[in-house]
């Protein structure tokens, strides 16, 4: 039954399941292997046939759950720009931070200076954020 | 000719629900019972069968409980709630209402005046 479990298991990596999900479909085959034991198979002929017959990913996504794969993947875009978002918003703090230090430490002749790059450096997370949030809302 | 999974993607939610209906099932039973009624002609993918059974009970449509049956071996066995039912009733009246515009447009017939 190892073996079982090991290919639903793999079947379903690629996209975060409910563990009861796969804990069921893993129990409807053990019921399958079971019929197929009574039928005079061995434990192995058994299992193979049972994964054989079992079908691919696909099968079980087509019938049913287009819609949440749909939705799934737009909340993996979301959670894509978000993270596009925190990182320019960290790198962004980070490089205005040298800028104003840089202005203390050599005040000269052009006053508060770093302000003006600043300003254009805040484009990059605030298109960034415009983004997300449309993202978001959208559908 | 084997039928293709395309062309019955619409109607195994009511399949699988009359099936239910007859008689409490477990899941592979669903799917032997399908192929056996159908002569073999059409087969669901397993894969398939299980997503449609679990969207089922997400809805409310079809409950299941741990029943034995011989040689003493535990399985799931689906049973219909009253929504499933009622659900139930509604697919069949579409596909009867299916059946009547398919036949009308796939057979010949002479422009019906209305």
């Amino acid at each position: 039954m190892t073996k079982l479990r090991e290919y639903v298991e793999r079947l379903f990596k690629k996209e975060p399941h409910q563990k009861e999900t796969i804990e069921q479909i893993i129990e409807m085959l053990s019921e399958k292997v079971d019929d197929l034991k009574d039928a005079g198979l061995s434990e192995d002929e058994a299992v193979d046939q049972t994964i054989l017959e079992f079908g691919d990913y696909e099968d079980y996504y087509i019938p049913s759950l287009e819609k949440e794969k749909r939705r799934y993947r737009r909340l993996k875009t979301i959670h894509h720009y978000r993270n596009d978002l925190v990182f320019a918003s960290l790198a962004t703090l980070i490089i205005i931070g040298m800028l104003v230090l840089l202005n203390i430490l050599y005040i000269d002749q052009f006053g508060p200076w770093s302000i003006f790059p600043s300003l254009g450096l805040l484009f990059w997370p605030l298109s960034l954020l415009y983004k997300w949030l449309n993202r978001r809302s959208g559908d | 000719m084997a039928i293709s999974s395309d062309i019955m993607r619409g109607h195994l939610e009511g399949i699988i629900l009359k099936l239910i209906i007859e008689k409490d099932r477990y899941g592979y039973e669903i799917a032997t019972t399908i192929k056996k009624q159908t002569g073999g002609k059409f087969e669901i993918k397993e894969a398939t069968l299980y997503a449609l059974v679990q969207r089922l009970e997400q809805k409310g449509f079809i409950r299941s409980y741990i029943g034995d049956k011989s040689f003493g071996r535990k399985r799931r066995y689906y049973t219909i709630t009253e929504e499933g039912k009622v659900y139930f009733a509604l697919k069949k009246a579409e596909w009867l209402e299916l059946k009547i515009i398919l036949n009308t447009l796939w057979e010949e017939n002479h422009d019906q005046v209305a």
